[in-house]
């Protein structure tokens, strides 16, 4: 029981970590070049 | 072929890419859900088995997204056109991250049904093998000083490195080992029960749907570094107090 709970533990955390990654860091350079611009 | 295009181009839109995640991400909890509460467990593995449902849909993922390298890595090297190098770059970060889920999710299954967490199975080495030449991709991008130079080198990477997918698939019938052989893609059909076959494909639907908004998230992050980097250009100013400007402007 525990493998499969940490199975989809692991599988949740990394999927949605990557995800959330993405977003920040396109939000930052986002950011980062309107910050360039002024 | 118009309305194919219109489809495409609004899928890779804000809106579209929006209503793909809220898809994905719904599609996940349903799987997860039926998977976990709905499809009976195996009679000789038990609830252990369900992790086929999180397991054979990343594996699923990575080869999705490393024939997409392939294919649009043949695209660069024939037109030379950066978008093709964009996707090829996303979707072999997304597969190096699946492809780490599938080993990790391997040994977390394999522990209590061979009783070891790794062993050198033909299934089990090909893809480590394949996880390694993916990393080595994404390293030899950051390798040359020249970016037309790293897409060029890229492309061959993704291309040559394509081999290794149709190997971890067939290397279940070509050689012996702990791990079992197909039992939904093969000839004679699936050796699954119907309803495990079923919650199956909607986790692997969900999963492609995952992979999808990934993709069009990753390419978006690299679409505004892009931009970004042409900013930078012409400013100089902010080109010297830049910490990753270089001398020509190129990201390494």
């Amino acid at each position: 029981m525990s493998y499969l709970v940490a199975g989809y533990l692991v599988t949740g955390v990394v999927t949605a970590g990557y995800a959330a990654s993405l977003l920040r860091r396109t939000r930052r350079v986002s950011l980062a070049r309107r910050g360039t611009r002024k | 072929m118009r309305a194919l295009r219109r489809v495409g181009g609004w899928i890779t839109g804000d809106r579209g890419r929006r209503a793909l995640g809220w898809t994905a991400g719904t599609g996940l909890a349903l799987s997860a859900a039926c998977s976990l509460f709905v499809v009976p467990a195996d009679a000789e593995q038990g609830v252990v088995q369900r992790l086929m449902y999180v397991h054979v849909p990343t594996a699923w993922v990575a080869y999705l997204a490393f024939t997409v390298v392939f294919a649009a890595s043949v695209a660069y090297l024939r037109t030379r056109r950066t978008r093709w190098d964009r996707l090829a770059e996303a979707s072999a970060e997304v597969g190096v991250v699946f492809t780490g889920l599938t080993i990790v999710l391997g040994a977390l299954w394999g522990r209590p049904t061979w009783g070891v967490w790794w062993t050198w199975d033909p299934r089990l080495t090909t893809t480590a093998i394949l996880f390694l030449i993916y990393l080595g991709y994404l390293a030899v991008r950051r390798l040359p000083e020249n970016a037309t130079r790293a897409y060029r080198w890229a492309a061959v990477v993704g291309i040559l490195g394509f081999l290794d997918v149709p190997l971890v698939h067939l290397s279940v019938l070509w050689w012996r080992g702990l791990h079992q052989p197909p039992s939904v893609l093969r000839v004679q059909g699936p050796t699954i029960a119907p309803s495990m076959l079923l919650t199956l494909i909607l986790a692997v639907a969900a999963f492609t749907a995952a992979y999808l908004w990934l993709l069009l998230t990753r390419m978006r992050l690299r679409r505004a570094e892009e931009r970004a980097m042409s900013v930078l250009l012409r400013d100089p100013v902010a080109r010297v107090t830049s910490p990753q400007s270089t001398e020509d402007g190129v990201r390494r």
